[in-house]
């Protein structure tokens, strides 16, 4: 690595506390942070989310080969002893391959294994990242990150530093309980594809109280995960699959917010709130949101402009190029944000003039962190905390400070609430009553 | 010399007369300025009211010695209000009286009235006058009173967002009753002091009788009163008058208790289908379809224009109106009953054997227009999707005239519940039989991705983890056989006889959806709530015909209660048994090696 680039790595870390990398994105940073809850509780389940991670170890296994067979990357001919027949083979493909991770603008024909992950619909099927080395005959696995770059780490981080020791111990708890192996035909399916992967690794834990620096004194992300987690866990009632895909949209989501506040802190503006628009058709939301896009690009260049140690050379350019060069360097965090709030539905597209939304899977995340379990929420309050805790707009907030509300009609809110009100009520998360209430939940309320 | 007056008054009679009834109708229409009519703070109509059965159970409610907190709720329109202005009536309180008590006391701090044991009974008209915190509050406030019995009024809506406010005792009490109260039949809580009425289940029709319900009893009410239609005679538009053709269509003796019950049996599939009909909704619906969305100035205005005129009519008869087509769409979506209505249109379901029967040339006096004498011939596009338009409006007429005035036999199947018999035998009681069974077990299946086998099979559910639609194959996580599937109708009432109130007996009780029981042997049961568009759903997949994407809701619905359904327990084998493309195959994996086998 060359010094410009350990400068600019020393410089994203001190701004971030961690390095967000455009490859780490989306529902990788999950899947990492539940590849850490496998491996800690495989070897040692009472140091599960313990800030101390002195002589912790924790077991990396890949899934490398029910990955391969899943892309169809393993011909019958190189599983001879394993496979007994064609047939065989094409049902475990059609099997393993219905059960992969399938991200918003990925390719699903993809043969590229190493990019393909598992859902974890049962705790046998979480896996760690591997990849492949050397070039035939002498190609080999090795498990090593290749798009585990670190986020889930950060998400790790997050709740094991949690100072509300009991929640800390609730979501420990309840985490463990959600990723339980048992005896369901899919863990015997995995149990025994696991004998023909390359040996699981045990590594000590990563020290994460060094390597990563929160920055709860500027952001309430962090903390506004742990809540959201621990609603998300306990939520008892909801089936579990429902319980790991709202973990998955939230804790990506968080994180990537935290980002764009650390970057406005840096810059020294006020944490931005995102317009969010779910209409088809133009509006005055929906260029607020276009443009907001395009602003925050700039934000993460001038936060690293800000962050910048100012020497000769740099001060004797012109600012134009300054900031030319400042675009470039945080061109990976402009892209994790941005690819991370695409695939898990807060942003319409990953090109093109794009603008924040917010998709079903999302607002069932959403909804499952921003209300205790079992209860109700009136959906105008809904909406509301939404605003002002989520710092996302999608109805006219009762607050003020938001410079930009002032130049949309207050019709344009009122369909846009409408539509979100509609996608909520198709999902089964809103009861919409005679009397013009409508209560919001996330389990199937009688 | 011209000697009508504005008015229409020529000198000597009138023309055309006002039929009171009709303007009384008028007031009820959906689309008449804030239907005031049917409001009963705003209605100074002293008419008789229907006595429904929670008006009786309130009035012994209050009665009781451990009645606290009794809860009126439901969405509005069901006559929470008039309730209490009966229940003051009931204790000696005037009407009039009563009207300015409850007005004037808004948050139940007075004494409106004293019940039969002398305890003070206070009301609260309308929850909804209050902000949803200091609705809470009230209703905390209310439960630890020490003396007294308190009834409350409120939306639902606005019910359970005031208790979500609150962290209070009473509250969990009070949402644990409205919850549970569908599946337990219970309307109290154990120590019987807080009483919830729900009103959402309140049927307009009663029992399984179409002439024994609120229905039947407001069909007589608009139009059986002789002294009020006998204007009509009188009147020089009556032969072009379609609410008068409307009203002798249901009250000539030959055909008026046929056509009385299919609107009866129209509602029944309408609250069938899940949705809540309040007697305010019930009432509009049937007033506009009576007057087809006019009044008597309006057939004056016609009579006028054209003395002889019966091309304009049909579109006002009460077959046509009563599906909403000149409502507009907020008025329709405002009345969620309409909505259902047209969902289950007679209009569009093609019957080869009802089509055949219909004779265009054979149209009564009030008709569309003949689609032969739009065109000698059909020379542009405009021109023939012009003629295709009116055929296809004159069958859609024809279609919902013959519902009316078919026989029950067919009925449901009318409207396209073609397993809508059934249905109604499994909710009156009858048992599954076996091709029921399989029937409902490959509408299970085809739900979850998979296709029917043919003949008697067990029920094979996957694993939840293959519910995506990408999932090209399958894990079976459990097969139940036929035998553990059974019906049953919700709420349960086996338990009827523990305590006196019980919600089968609090309100005009129809039983509208059933549950599709699955035994898990060495485990409980697996309830899945259908109502008949469900069930017809299901019965229709079992044949085949398929549209996930249209039905998405449904069968997300199916699965979130299928996947409740546990694996078996650990089994001694590895094998796991997979659906891929259709074909059941069983994967082994002793020593490492994967083997399949049919």
């Amino acid at each position: 690595m060359s010094s410009g680039d350990e400068r600019l790595d020393a410089t994203r870390h001190n701004i971030y506390g961690f390095l967000p990398q455009r490859k780490d994105n989306g529902f990788y940073i999950a899947l990492e942070f539940f590849a850490l809850v496998r491996g800690v509780c495989e070897l040692n389940p009472g140091m599960f989310l313990n800030p101390n991670s002195d002589g912790k170890k924790y077991r990396r296994i890949s899934h490398d080969f029910a990955r391969r067979v899943a892309c169809g990357v393993l011909p019958l001919a190189a599983l001879e002893g394993i496979m007994d027949r064609e047939e065989t083979l094409a049902a475990s493909q059609a099997l393993f391959s219905s059960l992969l991770v399938v991200s918003p603008g990925q390719n699903k024909l993809s043969n590229n294994w190493k990019t393909r992950h598992f859902f974890p619909f049962d705790g046998e099927m979480i896996h760690y990242d591997a990849l492949e080395r050397g070039r035939p005959p002498k190609r080999e696995i090795i498990i090593q990150e290749e798009v585990f770059r670190g986020a889930g780490r950060w998400i790790y981080a997050a709740l094991s530093r949690d100072s509300n020791s009991p929640r800390r111990q609730v979501v420990a708890d309840r985490m463990q309980s959600l990723f339980e192996t048992d005896s369901s035909a899919l863990g015997r399916l995995f149990r025994n594809a696991a004998t023909h992967n390359v040996k699981p690794v045990d590594s000590n834990f990563p020290d994460l109280m060094s390597s990563i620096d929160l920055h709860e004194d500027v952001s309430d992300w962090p903390e506004r995960l742990r809540q959201g987690v621990q609603n998300i866990v306990t939520r008892e009632q909801l089936p579990r699959t429902s319980r790991i895909r709202d973990l998955m949209h939230w804790m990506p989501y968080c994180l990537a917010r935290h980002v764009l506040a650390l970057a406005a802190a840096t810059a020294e503006i006020p944490e931005p709130h995102l317009a969010v628009d779910l209409q088809r058709t133009s509006n005055q939301l929906k260029t607020q949101s276009q443009s907001q896009v395009k602003d925050f690009r700039s934000i993460f260049s001038k936060a690293h402009l800000a962050d910048t140690p100012a020497d000769d050379a740099r001060e004797a350019q012109s600012s134009t190029s300054a900031m030319k060069r400042a675009n470039k360097e945080s061109g990976e965090t402009a892209g994790f944000f941005t690819q991370t709030l695409f695939k898990v539905g807060a942003l319409n597209s990953d090109g093109g003039t794009r603008n924040f939304t917010i998709t079903p899977p999302l607002s069932a995340a959403l909804v499952a962190a921003a209300t205790a379990p079992g209860k109700e929420m009136n959906f105008n309050h809904f909406v509301d905390l939404i605003a002002t805790d989520f710092k996302a707009v999608i109805g006219r907030p009762t607050l003020v400070g938001i410079k930009w509300l002032d130049r949309i009609d207050n019709g344009v809110f009122e369909k846009n609430e409408s539509l979100f009100a509609s996608q909520l009520r198709a999902s089964g998360l809103l009861t919409r009553y005679s009397d013009s209430t409508s209560m919001v939940h996330r389990e199937v309320l009688p | 010399m011209d000697l009508r007056r504005r008015d229409g008054w020529v000198g000597g009679v009138l023309p055309v007369q006002r039929n009171a009834a009709v303007e009384r109708m008028r007031r009820h229409h959906p689309d008449y300025s804030g239907s005031a009519g049917l409001v009963v703070e705003q209605n100074r109509d002293d008419r008789s009211t229907y006595p429904t059965v929670s008006r009786q159970v309130i009035r012994k409610l209050v009665d009781r010695a451990e009645s606290r907190l009794i809860i009126i709720t439901g969405d509005a329109g069901h006559g929470k209000t008039s309730m209490c202005l009966d229940l003051l009536e009931d204790l000696g309180v005037s009407k009039e009286e009563a009207r300015y008590r409850l007005q004037s006391d808004t948050r139940g701090e007075t004494e409106l009235a004293q019940t039969s044991s002398g305890r003070p009974l206070r009301i609260i008209m309308d929850l909804s006058y209050f902000a949803q915190e200091t609705a809470g509050k009230l209703l905390a406030d209310l439960f630890s009173a020490d003396d007294g019995v308190t009834v409350v009024c409120a939306n639902e809506g606005h019910l359970r967002a005031a208790l979500s406010t609150l962290t209070h005792a009473s509250t969990s009490l009070i949402l644990d009753i409205l919850r549970n109260s569908d599946t337990t039949g219970r309307i109290s809580d154990d120590d019987e002091q807080i009483v919830v009425i729900n009103l959402n289940y309140q049927s307009v029709l009663q029992g399984f009788q179409p002439q024994s319900g609120f229905i039947a009893w407001a069909l007589r009410d608009y139009l059986d009163d002789e002294s009020e239609w006998s204007i009509c005679s009188q009147c020089d538009a009556r032969d072009i008058c379609p609410i008068l053709e409307s009203r002798t269509q249901l009250t000539e003796p030959a055909h008026a208790l046929r056509r009385r019950n299919s609107v009866a049996e129209l509602f029944r599939a309408v609250e069938e289908s899940g949705v809540v009909v309040t007697f305010r909704h019930a009432l509009m619906l049937l007033s506009y379809s009576l007057c087809g969305g006019i009044d008597c100035s309006t057939v004056e205005g016609f009579y006028e224009s054209g003395p002889t005129d019966r091309t304009w009519q049909y579109q006002h008869l009460y077959h046509q109106a009563i599906f909403g087509d000149l409502l507009d769409d907020g008025t329709r979506s405002s009345i969620p009953a309409i909505d259902a209505a047209r969902l289950l249109d007679p209009g569009y379901t093609s019957i080869r054997s009802v089509d055949d029967r219909f004779d265009i040339a054979d149209l009564p006096r009030m008709r569309p227009p003949d689609p032969r004498t739009l065109h000698q011939s059909m020379r542009t596009s405009s021109q023939r999707r012009q003629y295709e338009e009116s055929v296809r409006a004159v069958f859609v007429y024809m279609r919902r005239t013959a519902f009316f005035d078919a026989d029950r036999p067919d009925a449901l199947e009318r409207l396209g519940l073609e397993n809508g018999d059934v249905f109604q035998d499994l909710l009156e009681g009858s048992e599954l039989t076996e091709s029921l069974t399989m029937k409902l077990i490959g509408g299970l299946e085809a739900a979850q991705g998979i296709p029917s086998l043919p003949g008697a099979h067990p029920l094979r559910i996957v694993d939840p983890a293959f519910y995506s639609a990408q999932s090209t194959a399958a894990v079976l996580s459990r097969e139940l056989s036929p035998g553990n599937l059974s019906v049953q109708v919700s709420p349960d009432l086996s338990n009827n006889g523990e305590s006196d109130w019980h919600l089968v007996s609090t309100v005009e009780w129809s039983p509208r959806q059933i549950e599709l029981v699955l035994r898990i042997p060495g485990s409980s049961h697996v309830t899945i709530p259908l109502g008949i568009i469900e069930f017809e759903l299901l019965s229709r997949w079992s044949e085949g015909l398929s549209c996930r994407v249209q039905h998405e809701e449904v069968v997300r619905n199916l699965l979130s209660h299928l996947g409740k359904v546990p694996s078996p327990p650990t089994l001694d084998s590895e094998d796991v048994r997979v659906i891929v493309n259709g074909t059941t195959l069983t994967l082994d994996f002793a020593n490492g090696r994967f083997r399949s086998w049919n």
